[in-house]
This record gives C-alpha cells, sequence and structure tokens, in this order.
C-alpha cells in the first residue's frame, strides 16, 4: 500500500472549513484555481447552522450527575495497525477499567490496487484501512482522545456501535482541522462492534466508503465460552477490514486521481449510488493479506478472525477450513458452530474462531467469488505443521485414462 | 473443452493457434494481395539468443506495445482494440490484457503483413534468455509431498504490479528489455500436466506465461485477478514478445 500524506492547507481554523461538498462549491465560486501554494481563497467568515443537537446534548450531560469513576483503573491500550489486535487479556483480572486509546483522523492517499493503479484519498483512523482494533472487557469503559490533523480537509467524527447515546458518541465528537475531543462511554454489552465516521447526511457514507470505519471486541469479562459454557481462547487474532470502494472513473473507464482528499465528492455520490462497488477488498487494498503480507499461523494453533463491514453485507469462507465457534451477533449467545460460511450483517464486526488441523495454504475469501476474485476480497493464511492423511490425501494423482 | 473441436468458435481457435506454431497460411488469406510490409515489423534485441543447440533466437526487444497492437487492429487482424492509460503514449506501453487468442491473431497477422516468421518463444527459450534478469527463485514454502500444491506460494515480495513504459525494467547482455517487469509474455508452451501427448496446442486449456515467476494461465484470461482459490501470486498483466528463428 502506497501512501502519500495530504499535502493540503497546513493553516486552517473553524472558519474557513466547512463540509466538503459546501466548501468544493465555494471554492469554485472564488475562483481558487490559480493561486499556487493555497489552495483555497479565503471565505467570507461565516457562521456554522446552529448545532441545536449538539447544544440540547451538551447540556442534558450538564444537567445529569457526574458518573462514578472511583472503582475503575485508568489503563492506556496502544492502538496497532491491522491486521494486528493490540495486547489485551482474554479474560479479565482486576476490577473494571478505563481504557484510554487515543485516534488521529488522518487523509492518507492510497493505491488499492498496484495493477491498476487505482487510488483513493483514504478518510482513515490512525492511517489505516480499517482503523486500528479497539479491545476492551465487558464493564469497562473507552475513554478516546479523537484528534483531526491541522492539515486535514475534512471534519470527522465518530460513531461506536459498542456505545449508547449520542449517536453512538458521533454526536459529541465533531472535530474540524486542528481539534481534539475527548469521549469516553462504557461497554455494556459483549461482541465485536463496528466504528466509524458519521459527520452527517451523504458525508456518512461518503466517509465509511473511504475507509473511515474499524472494530472494537468487547469480551466477556471472563473470556470466550462455547454454549456449554468452556472457555474458549485464542492464540492470535486476525482483524480484517472488508472496504467496499466506489472510485469515479473517466470516460475510459480509467480511475480518476484527484490532488486532495474530497475533491471526489461530488464523483464518488454519482458512483456510490450505483450500490455497485469497483472495489471490495480486505485491510484496504487489494492483495493487501496476499503474498507477502499473507496472515500466517501453525498446526493447532487457533486464530479469532474479526471481520468487520461496515456498509455492506458480506459472507467470509476459509477455503479448506471451517468455522469452528462463530459470533455473528454478539458474545452474549452461544456461538454457532461447525460452519462452512457465515454473514456479516453490512454495520457489524463478528468473529469466528478456527483451530488449523492442515499445514498449506488457506483463502479467506468473501464467497461471492465475483467479489473475492474481481473485486479483491481475498486474504491468505499460510500454515506450518505436519500433513494428516486421515484427514485428506491424493489416492491417486493426475493420470490419463482410457478412453 | 468438452466438443470444444467441434463449435465454430474452437475451429477458429484451433487455425489460430495453429497459425501461431507454422506460418499463416490459411486464414488472413488477404494479406497476400500485397508485398511485405517491412514497416510493420518489430524492432529486434541487439544480439540474439543462442540457445543450447547452438543456434540463434532472435528476440524482440521491448513487448508489443499498444501502438504497434493497434496497426493490427486498424488493418483488422486482431479483434481487441487498446488504449495507452494515463499520460504515457501508446508507443511507449505496452499491449496488455491479452489473451492467448488475442496474441494468436497478432502472431499470424504479422507474419502476414511482413511475410517474416515470428512465434511465441517456448518455455524453455524464454526463462533462458530472461534468466540474467530474474531473481533467484525462492525456497519453496512447503517442501513435503503431500503439499506440493501449496509450494510454490510466494511470500517474498514482488516486482511492483504497477504497469509501466517499456524500458523501465532491466536490459540483458542481448539488449532485450523488460523481462524482470510487470507484464507477463505468453510463450507458446501448454501445460500438459499428466496428459502429455494427448493435448494439442489446439485443444490446451493453458499455456505458460514468463515472468517474474512462471505460471500457468488459461488461454482465455485477459486479466490474471489475483485471490479466490488460485494460491500463490497470479501475473499482474499478460502481453507478448515475438521471437524469430530467423535474423530479419
Amino acid at each position: 500500500m502506497t501512501k502519500v500524506f495530504n499535502p493540503g492547507l497546513m493553516q486552517t481554523n473553524r472558519r474557513n472549513v466547512l463540509r466538503g461538498s459546501v466548501l468544493a462549491g465555494a471554492a469554485a465560486m472564488a475562483g481558487t484555481a490559480g493561486h499556487a501554494g493555497q489552495r483555497r481563497a479565503p471565505l467570507p467568515k461565516m457562521q456554522p447552522p446552529a448545532p441545536r443537537f449538539l447544544v440540547a446534548e451538551e447540556q442534558a450531560q450538564m444537567a445529569a450527575p457526574a458518573a462514578d469513576l472511583s472503582g475503575y483503573t485508568r489503563v492506556k491500550q496502544e492502538l496497532v495497525a491491522p491486521p494486528f489486535a493490540p495486547a489485551h487479556e482474554q479474560v479479565a483480572t482486576g476490577g473494571p477499567k478505563i481504557i484510554e486509546i487515543t485516534m488521529e483522523t488522518t487523509e492518507v492517499l492510497m493505491v488499492i490496487d498496484e495493477d491498476t493503479g487505482a487510488e483513493v484519498w483514504a478518510l482513515t483512523y490512525n492511517g489505516s484501512v480499517p482503523g486500528p482494533l479497539i479491545i476492551c472487557h465487558e464493564g469497562d469503559m473507552v475513554e478516546l482522545t479523537l484528534r483531526n490533523p491541522v492539515d486535514s480537509q475534512m471534519e470527522h467524527n465518530i460513531d461506536f456501535h459498542a456505545s449508547t447515546g449520542a449517536l453512538g458518541g458521533g454526536g459529541l465528537t465533531h472535530v474540524f482541522p486542528g481539534e481534539e475531543t475527548v469521549l469516553r462511554w462504557k461497554a455494556t454489552k459483549p461482541g465485536c462492534f463496528t466504528y466509524h465516521c458519521a459527520p452527517g447526511g451523504a458525508m456518512i457514507p461518503y466517509h465509511v466508503t473511504h475507509g473511515m470505519n474499524g472494530a472494537v471486541m468487547v469480551l466477556p469479562r471472563d473470556g470466550l465460552k462455547d454454549g456449554m459454557g468452556n472457555a474458549l481462547t485464542y492464540d492470535s487474532i486476525a482483524y480484517i477490514g472488508e472496504q467496499d470502494y466506489y472510485l469515479p472513473m473517466d470516460e475510459f473507464g480509467d480511475y480518476k486521481k484527484y490532488a486532495f482528499a474530497g475533491d471526489d465528492y461530488a464523483d464518488s455520490l454519482d458512483a456510490m449510488r450505483t450500490l455497485t462497488p469497483t472495489h471490495c477488498v480486505f485491510n484496504g487494498a487489494v492483495g493487501a493479506l496476499t503474498g507477502e503480507n499473507a496472515l500466517t499461523a501453525k498446526v493447532g494453533e487457533t486464530v479469532l478472525m474479526i471481520h468487520n463491514q461496515a456498509n455492506r453485507d458480506s459472507r467470509p469462507h476459509l477455503i479448506g477450513g471451517h468455522g469452528n465457534y462463530v459470533w455473528e451477533t454478539s458474545f452474549s449467545d452461544a456461538p454457532l458452530t461447525g460452519l462452512e460460511t457465515w454473514f456479516v450483517r453490512g454495520g457489524t464486526a463478528m468473529a469466528a474462531m478456527y483451530t488449523f488441523e492442515q499445514p498449506g495454504v488457506y483463502a479467506y475469501v468473501n464467497h461471492n467469488l465475483i467479489e473475492a476474485t474481481l473485486l479483491g476480497a481475498a486474504a491468505h493464511f499460510v500454515v506450518e505443521g505436519e500433513w494428516n492423511n486421515e484427514l485428506m490425501e491424493q489416492v491417486v494423482a493426475p493420470r490419463t485414462f482410457e478412453t | 473443452m468438452t466438443h470444444a473441436n467441434t463449435s465454430p468458435k474452437s475451429r477458429s481457435f484451433l487455425m489460430l493457434t495453429g497459425a501461431v506454431l507454422t506460418v499463416a497460411c490459411l486464414i488472413g488469406g488477404a494479406f497476400y494481395t500485397r508485398g511485405p510490409d517491412l514497416t510493420f515489423a518489430p524492432q529486434m534485441a541487439e544480439a540474439p539468443v543462442i540457445l543450447a543447440d547452438g543456434s540463434a533466437l532472435h528476440v524482440q526487444k521491448y513487448e508489443v506495445t499498444v501502438a504497434e497492437w493497434n496497426k493490427c487492429h486498424m488493418a483488422g487482424g486482431c479483434s481487441l482494440a487498446l488504449r495507452a492509460t494515463g499520460s504515457h503514449t501508446e508507443a511507449e506501453m505496452p499491449a496488455t490484457g491479452l489473451s492467448f487468442m488475442d496474441v494468436a491473431e497478432y502472431v499470424t497477422w504479422i507474419n502476414a503483413t511482413t511475410r517474416m516468421q515470428f512465434r511465441l518463444p517456448t518455455l524453455a527459450e524464454w526463462e533462458l534468455m530472461a534468466a540474467e534478469v530474474l531473481p533467484p527463485a525462492p525456497d519453496p514454502i512447503f517442501t513435503g509431498p503431500e503439499l506440493t500444491w501449496a509450494s510454490a506460494y510466494l511470500m517474498e515480495p514482488q516486482t511492483k504490479r504497477t504497469l509501466r513504459p517499456n524500458g523501465t525494467f532491466e536490459t540483458t547482455t542481448q539488449g532485450i528489455v523488460d523481462l524482470n517487469g510487470s507484464v507477463w509474455e505468453w510463450t507458446q508452451d501448454c501445460y500438459v500436466g499428466a496428459a502429455e501427448g494427448q493435448l494439442t496446442p489446439d485443444r490446451c486449456p493453458a499455456f505458460f506465461v514468463g515472468g517474474e515467476h512462471v505460471a500457468a494461465m488459461s488461454y482465455l484470461v485477459r486479466d490474471p485477478a489475483r485471490g479466490g482459490c488460485a494460491v500463490g501470486t497470479p501475473p499482474a498483466h499478460l502481453g507478448m514478445r515475438l521471437v524469430s528463428d530467423q535474423a530479419s
């Protein structure tokens, strides 16, 4: 994945940064094209529309009694880039925690398919698609510092499906370039949950289909269990974010390129309206989890595959393996067992657990095979270990036969 | 491929691939009403490749370009029309998105037009000419006999898959350019598996393509997409390079 950081305006403030769609039109009218070094002409001073909802939320919050945080221990969680998971306990020790995390809303030019050179100004949390995996336990609180870098073009926020109230926190986390905000929410429901940017209106799917989504895993305090209540543990996590992109094309069918994040807004809306993605990839780009980036494991190891799809249904299948335990919805319900293919409801994250029994290469695909092969939704596991002839054996190698 | 030799489409395939391997003789007869037009003859590498038996193989310096391909299309010899993408000219970009069927059309046309005898290289010829610019083959990731199906999986970093103008990659001692680039080149060798002797070029489901790693490719494929059940990293782009046993 090639990344180029946004070379846009370094100095911005709330007055000259409006939502992308408004800005694009205003900038065009102001005739900024000829201004070298500065992308946008100064706009007349404008008050943003009165944020009535936000005001109401803030007032309600001030009127409510303060939360009692006395029983909680503060810890920091260092977030890591996908497909990896942050250091965490599977079974919680000690009392509930306030888990402090920081995410930056960076706008990054990413090549999403080297073969065609297709690229997108990805809108990200911490520079990756998907955003980093956050892990906590039921009863913990997550305290997020959300920071929008000064060189961003756009406003960002975050809606945690795992949280309760204020549009999942979206109503309280709007940050303009150069701003930060802190949101604390309590994890009351165990399961895997998506999070995504939701700045309002058509900007919501625009941000989500530009990569601005990720997953939170809220583990039960005593860890994962099968339907009989027996503990289930894993050796590693493979965190897979499935991303549908809708890239605008020119009249020849070539993917268009844009100088700045947000420049593709109008074209993107037309492309999104088709509901037909041009790409459907794992972890941001075609091939991001294959070849030299393939996932690895050993026979006997158990992997928890966390699949996030913030926008669209999907149906993962591990070619050559199974889903031994699958939590499609929450960790409150007993897992499904022995699945061939499992379902990811659009707008959810879910988890599937598998213990590898054979060495070799496994393909983890969206089993809409058109999306897997033509749109890019494929990852590979390379597994070391001893072959089991009882499970499978080539009895006769291909040979000619008499006709 | 069942009943392949009875359908009209397959018959034309048979004629086209037959023509690849010999000299155009049946189809493209219209070309013979003119004298040979050597302006279409490709630029060959400065020196021939000397094969194991001591014979000389003359090799096209660059892969067939979009401009060269479109001359075939304009003349009616190639059904596919190509376009250079981005800011590049047709003359500097290799012709890609070509199936074996497409490539066969081009060989037939260029031979009829120039009255020369070009063909695709064999896999052995391709590997010989490219040996000095190819990276060493990585050790197989699996060595057990029951894992041969997965042993060719590549976890080494590969050449960037982006399509580049010709001349971007390395040049061999003989002056052959871009053999280690992001375009895989069709060879005339059929991937026969165990059915050696039963498959003929006109009934071949897959041919070898030469590139950073050798691959077998269905004759119908123009764009080898990644992923899915195909274990390993498929080629990025499919193109072609002519060879000839005769000096031009």
